[in-house]
């Protein structure tokens, strides 16, 4: 009796809070964006393919569902950290096999060696190559993203990433660099938190 | 005038000690005319200016030399006459040292001005007139960042402006300008005042100077004693606490008013306006003197120079001049500092001009500013906090700008910071604090950039997978279309031949209606009618009529019933809507033309029954040619004129992409041809008839006309087919039977276009003995002729040749890609080879053949003079790449070859070099990039030799 | 002629206040402390901070040295010295040797660098190494010599080194200590009875800390730090201390007497003012000061140990960056302070 009186007990206590819990999954329900969404949108957009995704949308399902998160060198390791923010796991060192971070390029097209084959212009991801067959091709440098796709194709060899140089509008202070900075990147750490002080203080 | 304001006390400051008497003892001096100026075309806030004037203009002083580009944004204007030198990068008075453009100006000594623009009734004057003439002179913020003035005067529609703060406090150590203005110029800043008063209409205005400064205040207040007319407001001097950084302009207007200007707005937004002194100078002297804003006062302070003092400068001053004015003793100058020791930049070098925003030069020994002790680990003593006016705590922001948590410094407001260097100023542990919130601010703008930017690449390569989806999409669709249509003619093509197998046509010369092979062979076979009909007559032949009808008649029934089915399935077609307008176009053409086959037949139904009961045909044959050929001549116009409206309309819709457009316009241009040819049959036909002239000679012309249209329409006919089965080849999806028909029709189509050319050239070889004495003197140059058509056809079949080799190139790629068995390859690749070897066959053929054209051509101009020289000609030209004979052209596929063959040289080396890195073997490597190299060397000689060639 | 090129500003008052300065001053006003302590409990004080000093820089260059630091740039800064001095001050003068040891190697190694180092330390070292020793040598920790009873230097010498024999009865506990073992005593017998309770007991140990409190005044006028974490802490306790004693006067003893013994002064002028371990902002250190107050006012009530200078700071230390994210300062232009950590981008 004692037993099938705590059974019911239990029963009627599941129900309820079962009902409880049912009620508020539908009622306070957090209508967020999904996942990949905001993974895309701390991907650089680059389209470059580094990753070896066909684009940055395709790596962010992939990150979704369980890929590492340090396959992008373009973002670096500022969307390492982003990312690792945003999903709640450990940053992770920039994968070399992907490629290295480096500073913001374009590419330009030596215009005077480019035969017109368009090779280009179908390789690039974000359409910034303007020409057309047996004419000269050149970049549209504010759309250029940087991606390096071009000039693999280009039979002439005539494409050449620039580093975005900085104009008196964008140029800004750099961070100065601290004794412990400068100590740190020289020696091995015998403490944990010397490690990454610049990074993580 | 002196009852007390009241003032309230701003959070934090420091007491820097003051260094403002060395240069303040002194007068405002000027500086003696520099021999260049040099002018930066942005010294503001906003966009650059555009220039108005080019090298080697002479410009007066005061004019325009670059006018305001944008609302944010200022015009500048020559301080000095003289010419311009050079406008060109330069470095630029920046903290970064970046360079940007620059206005030479050479002086000339004269000064002479150019006309000035003055208001002295501007108390009567529409403030926007006011406003335009501070734009159009130059006007910008003085005392910091040099914001437009104009800008800052136009308040939003539903700001009004209450309090007019003008901002004398200058605040920062060792600067004394505005100090020695106001001393000096004290009526100047009462006049700008009533200006601004004049246009923003305010109820009061105080005139903020710190109590260091009470010379200033006395002046001040005695120029307001002395013009109460031109005020019309209450103007104040209020005397505030020195206190650095009390001339900042939200901490002034806390000071003077307690209010404190909500972040996210500006002063306007409170009803308060404020500006600096010298910028209300400036304005005094555009308005009543026409000055634009070409000179400023400068203080040039610091222990490195002996003669320290205020300086009346040109803007464009190089800052050399004005320290040797100043006599600098350069082995002592550590530091130099345009603007003042708090927030001022370090100057890369004394190679820099003054400008409008300079208002302090300070060259510094090494003693007064030394080196900047090593920072040392933040104690968190809060010294910062208590010394920050924006209550901020920079501890805890460097903190985050150090470890680059950019979104957390912007949460604790750091965009709020002014950068006054407080708490750098009182750092115990000598951190930079104003450079790690300097680098924070530009870290966190440059990741807004760079996600605008990533947004907008995102939306291009959305846009562009689109695009490609939509395209494929498209091409499929069609390749469905044109597999379908092919089906449904294969399908039409054999129920016909199986009928005429039933019902045993007669005559060969009998129009067979054949919908697959279209307008060209119909034409071809109406030629071939019309020349059998023509020759008729002349052979005298009167064939038994009765015969004769009846293959007409069936012929003529058979055309009927396939236009009519045609029809059929175009309505239908049409009706479902699966089509795309070029699809249909198509088919109606075909319709048409089979309505016209129809026609023709039904024509030559009726003359061949007129021709039974008219016995004598002689005449009758050419006229009812020309009934014939003026229908079909009409019915090509119709087909001609309709499509190119269906083009037009394509066009005009947009809809179709720019190959299909293409595709249509030479599918129009055809018909043009088509009708023009059909047209000039006509007028031929028309000619010959009424003349009657002799057979001999009028019938083969038109003969020979006839053929060779009807030869080149079989050849472009052929053309299409081959590359429509190309098109299907490459595409893939088609089965191989549909290929194998393809190709078969390709075939047939070619033989139809070889017998169309054999009895062209059969005709012509046939015409020519016939021919009246006029032909006869042609007689000689045919041997050419045919040469020529015999180069030309070798040609065709050379590059036929060659595509065969580059499809079986391709299909033992495929297979080797594919990993297809041995065999299969090795068959593909002995069907490569012998292709190969074809196309080389053909090639040389091709190549003598040429050459013999070229010979013939080269005897037959230079038949008088020197027959001989000009055959080694080709001989040489033989020896270098074949097809093309124009030297440009040959020097671009050079060019190409030479750089392709260096870029293949390009890559081969990096991966070499990738090999090496990874340690790998790479002596095969190595030989493969030597052997690219002299391919590479040998194209780029070719390359050289060619435009030395073309050169000479 | 190369010109420098730096941000602004480019003057600065740090070369003269420097963190050295801070320390120095720091340094300097402990001398009225050290010589009361000196006055009252003899030579012991002194030897032990010299002592203390000694062991401090050994154990700071030795962990330097080990982290690869430049020795010679830290040592300047002289929070080492501060740290040991500090501790010094606040252990028994005629503690054994082996106790400041123990308790300045911890507070170097252990609580400053282990953590960081300078600047990175969430607890105040010299407080974590006196919890420490507190913790494990109770008995050594709370014997204090009477005042005016103490050997000479060299009997004092001999025995914080243990050369000599301890001298019995020359040590009794602290009058917070006798106070705290004090069961069913009213106040007044207890102050009859106790030898650590006396009049001259008490006279020195307030005089003591008025000496400390002359220090502090001292660094306040040099504006070394803010008044608001002593005046927190000093005023918390007081209000404790007043109400608790008007509620019950035979129990709970005067405001002057939680002032003026222990290590009240001390801490509320050397300890909680302690800049890397407390709240950021003055907002944060008045609440920081209040906490220590009442903590120390509850331990000394109602807990174990009879001073809780250390624990209360100890505690609060835990609390500060909590203070930190709540007691953010209004930023100009702001209608109301910005409260804890940015929300994450949706």
């Amino acid at each position: 009796m004692t037993l099938l009186t705590a059974i019911l007990a239990l029963v009627a206590l599941a129900l309820v809070f079962g009902a409880i819990l049912g009620f508020a999954s539908i009622r306070f329900k957090v209508e967020g964006n999904p996942i990949v969404d905001q993974i895309d949108s701390l991907l650089p957009q680059t389209q470059c393919g580094q990753c070896s995704y066909p684009g940055c949308k395709p790596y962010a399902e992939a990150i979704a569902d369980g890929e590492k998160i340090n396959k992008c060198p373009p973002g670096g390791e500022n969307t390492i950290q982003a990312l690792a923010d945003l999903l709640g796991v450990e940053p992770e060192p920039l994968d070399a096999e992907h490629g290295e971070e480096s500073v913001t390029k374009v590419a330009v097209i030596r215009e005077d060696e480019c035969i017109g084959c368009t090779k280009c212009i179908q390789a690039c991801p974000v359409d910034a190559i303007l020409g057309a067959a047996k004419q000269m091709h050149t970049v549209i440098a504010s759309e250029c993203t940087g991606c390096d796709l071009c000039v693999e194709p280009c039979p002439v060899d005539c494409i050449d990433m620039v580093p975005v140089a900085p104009t008196v509008q964008t140029w800004s202070w750099e961070q100065p660099s601290t004794t412990a900075d400068s100590i740190a990147a020289k020696n091995d750490n015998l403490i944990i938190t010397d490690k990454g002080r610049g990074a993580a203080a | 005038m002196s009852q007390a304001i009241k003032l309230w006390d701003i959070h934090g400051g420091i007491h820097p000690e003051e260094n403002k008497s060395q240069s303040n003892q002194l007068p405002i001096s000027t500086l003696p005319l520099p021999k260049k100026l040099y002018l930066p075309l942005q010294q503001h806030i906003g966009s650059p200016s555009e220039l108005t004037v080019k090298i080697g203009d002479k410009v007066l002083k005061g004019q325009r030399l670059a006018e305001a580009n944008g609302f944010i944004s200022a015009s500048l204007h020559a301080p000095t006459s003289g010419t311009i030198v050079s406008i060109e990068e330069r470095q630029i008075p920046h903290a970064s040292g970046l360079t940007a453009e620059t206005i030479e100006i050479e002086t000339d000594g004269l000064e002479q001005w150019c006309e000035r623009e003055v208001i002295t009734d501007y108390l009567h004057t529409d403030p926007i007139a006011l406003l335009a003439h501070i734009r159009n002179h130059g006007i910008t913020g003085m005392g910091g960042a040099g914001f437009p003035t104009a800008v800052k005067l136009t308040p939003k529609d539903d700001d009004h402006i209450d309090t007019l703060i003008i901002n004398g406090a200058e605040c920062e150590p060792y600067i004394t300008s505005d100090q020695l203005l106001m001393r000096e110029r004290a009526d100047q800043v009462i006049d700008g005042i009533s200006v601004l008063g004049q246009i923003l209409k305010p109820k009061r205005c105080i005139i903020g100077v710190e109590d260091n400064k009470l010379d200033a205040v006395k002046a001040l207040r005695d120029s307001i004693d002395a013009h109460p007319k031109t005020l019309p407001f209450e103007v104040k001097v209020a005397a505030i606490p020195t206190k650095y950084p009390s001339g900042g302009e939200k901490q002034l207007i806390q000071i003077l008013t307690g209010k404190e200007v909500p972040h996210g707005s500006i002063p306007a937004d409170l009803g308060i306006v404020c500006q600096n002194v010298g910028t209300v100078a400036a304005i005094s002297k555009a308005v009543l003197e026409g000055e634009p804003l070409i000179s400023r006062i400068t203080t040039v302070t610091g222990d490195a120079v002996s003669q320290k003092g205020n300086f009346e400068t040109l803007i464009g001053t190089p800052i050399e001049d004005l320290l040797a004015h100043c006599g600098v003793d350069e082995s002592k100058l550590f530091r130099l500092i345009m603007g003042g020791p708090m927030m001022g930049f370090t100057l890369h070098s004394t190679d820099l001009p003054v400008i409008k925003t300079t208002n302090c030069i300070l060259a510094a020994t090494e003693q007064e500013f030394p080196n900047p002790a090593q920072a040392q680990d933040c104690i968190r003593c809060g010294m910062c906090a208590e010394a920050c006016p924006a209550e901020l705590l920079p501890q805890q922001l460097y903190w985050f700008s150090r470890s680059k948590e950019f979104d957390k410094a912007k949460h604790f407001n750091l965009f709020d910071c002014i950068e006054c260097g407080a708490c750098s100023f009182v750092c115990p542990s000598h951190i930079p604090l104003v450079q790690h919130f300097r680098f924070a601010k530009g870290g966190i703008r440059q990741e807004e950039q760079a996600h605008i930017k990533s947004e907008h690449a995102k939306m291009r390569f959305e846009a562009r997978q689109d695009r490609l989806a939509k395209e494929e999409a498209e091409k499929e669709a069609r390749r469905k279309a044109r597999a379908d249509a092919a089906a449904k003619a294969k399908a039409e093509k054999e129920a016909k031949a199986k009928l005429a197998e039933s019902q045993e046509s007669p005559t060969t010369n009998t129009p067979t209606a054949d919908a697959s092979e279209g307008d060209d062979k119909k034409a071809a076979i109406a030629a071939a009618i019309a020349r059998s009909k023509s020759k008729k007559p002349a052979s005298n032949e009167t064939t038994p009529s009765s015969v004769d009808i009846k293959p007409f008649k069936v012929a003529s029934s058979q055309a009927r019933a396939a236009h009519l089915q045609a029809q059929r399935a175009l309505n239908a077609a049409k009706e479902t809507g699966e089509l795309s307008k070029e699809q249909i176009a198509e088919q109606e053409a075909n319709v048409s033309s089979l309505k016209k086959a129809y026609e023709d037949a039904k024509a030559k139904l009726d003359q061949a029954k007129n021709g039974n009961t008219v016995a004598p045909a002689q005449e009758q044959a050419p006229s009812v040619d020309i009934k014939a050929l003026k229908v079909a001549s009409s019915q090509t116009r119709a087909a001609y004129l309709k499509a190119q409206r269906a083009f037009d309309t394509a066009k005009e819709a947009g809809e179709l992409s720019a190959e299909q457009l293409t595709e249509q316009a030479s599918e129009v241009s055809k018909l043009q041809t088509d009708y023009e040819n059909a047209k000039a049959k006509l007028d031929a036909a028309k000619n010959g008839s009424p003349t009657q002239t002799a057979e001999a000679a009028s019938s083969p012309t038109v003969d020979i006309k006839a053929l060779k249209v009807a030869s080149s329409q079989a050849r472009a006919a052929y053309l299409k087919s081959q590359r429509a089965y190309d098109a299907s080849k490459e595409d893939g999806s088609t089965s191989e039977d549909e290929l194998s028909a393809q190709l078969k029709k390709v075939e047939a189509l070619q033989s139809t276009y070889e017998k169309a050319k054999a009895a062209l050239d059969d005709a012509k070889s046939g015409k020519t003995p016939a021919s009246n004495p006029v032909a006869k003197e042609k007689a000689s140059p045919s041997p050419s002729e045919t040469f020529e058509n015999k180069y030309k056809q070798v040609k065709v079949e050379t590059s036929q040749a060659r595509a065969a080799a580059k499809q079986a190139q391709k299909a033992v790629d495929e297979a080797n890609e594919q990993g297809k068995d041995e065999t299969q390859i090795k068959e593909l690749e002995t069907a490569l080879a012998e292709s190969v070897q074809t196309y080389e066959k053909l090639n040389s053929k091709k190549l003598v053949l040429q050459e013999k054209v070229k010979a013939r051509k080269a005897v037959e101009a230079s038949a008088v003079s020197q027959p001989k020289e000009s055959k080694p000609a080709p001989e040489t030209v033989a020896e270098q790449p074949p097809a093309e004979d124009d030297p440009t052209k040959k020097l671009k596929e050079l060019k190409v070859a030479a750089s392709q063959s260096k870029a293949a040289w390009r890559k081969l080396e990096r991966e070499l070099g990738k090999a090496q890195e990874a340690g790998e073997d790479t002596a095969e490597l190595e030989q493969k990039v030597s052997a690219a190299k002299t391919t590479y060397e040998q194209a780029n000689e070719a390359k050289t030799t060619a435009m030395a060639a073309l050169n000479s | 002629m190369s010109l420098l090129a730096i941000t602004s500003p480019h003057m600065n008052k740090s070369n003269a206040r420097g963190v050295g300065f801070i320390m120095t001053q720091v340094v300097l006003a402990t001398v009225p402390g050290i010589l009361a302590m000196t006055w009252f409990f003899g030579w012991g004080t002194i030897i032990n901070i010299c002592f203390a000093l000694l062991v401090a820089l050994a154990c700071e260059a030795l962990v330097l040295k080990l982290r690869k630091r430049p020795i010679g740039f830290y040592l300047k800064d002289g929070s080492a010295i501060v740290t040991a001095l500090l501790l010094a001050l606040a252990i028994p003068p005629l503690a054994p040797w082996w106790l400041t040891l123990v308790g300045v190697a911890f507070a170097i190694i252990v609580a400053k660098h282990m953590y960081g180092g300078m600047g990175y330390n969430p607890f105040n070292p010299a407080m974590v190494a006196y919890a420490l020793l507190l913790v494990s040598f109770p008995v050594d920790m709370t014997q204090w010599v009477l005042p005016d009873t103490a050997p000479s230097f060299s009997g004092t010498f001999q025995h914080i080194f243990g050369l000599a024999p301890a001298f019995d009865g020359m040590t009794s506990a602290t009058p917070l200590d006798a106070f705290k073992h004090s069961a069913n005593q009213t106040l007044n017998e207890l102050f009859q009875s106790t030898p650590a309770l006396k009049s001259e007991t008490l006279h020195a140990w307030q005089f003591v800390s008025m000496a400390y409190l002359l220090g502090g005044i001292y660094l306040l006028t040099r504006r070394i730090y803010t008044w608001h974490a002593p005046v927190g802490m000093l005023g918390s306790l007081s209000v404790m201390a007043l109400i608790f004693s008007l509620y019950d006067a035979d129990v709970y003893a005067s405001v002057s007497f939680h002032l003026l013994t222990g290590a009240t002064m001390l801490g509320a002028f050397f300890i909680v003012t302690d800049p890397v371990t407390t709240a950021t902002s003055t907002k944060g250190r008045l609440i920081f000061g209040i906490g220590v107050g009442v903590l120390i006012y509850i331990i000394r009530a109602f807990g174990n140990y009879p001073d809780a200078v250390a624990f209360a700071v100890l505690l609060m230390n835990f609390a500060a960056p909590f203070i930190d994210q709540y007691s953010q300062p209004r930023t100009y232009g702001h209608k109301q302070a910005r409260k804890g950590l940015p929300k994450k981008k949706d």
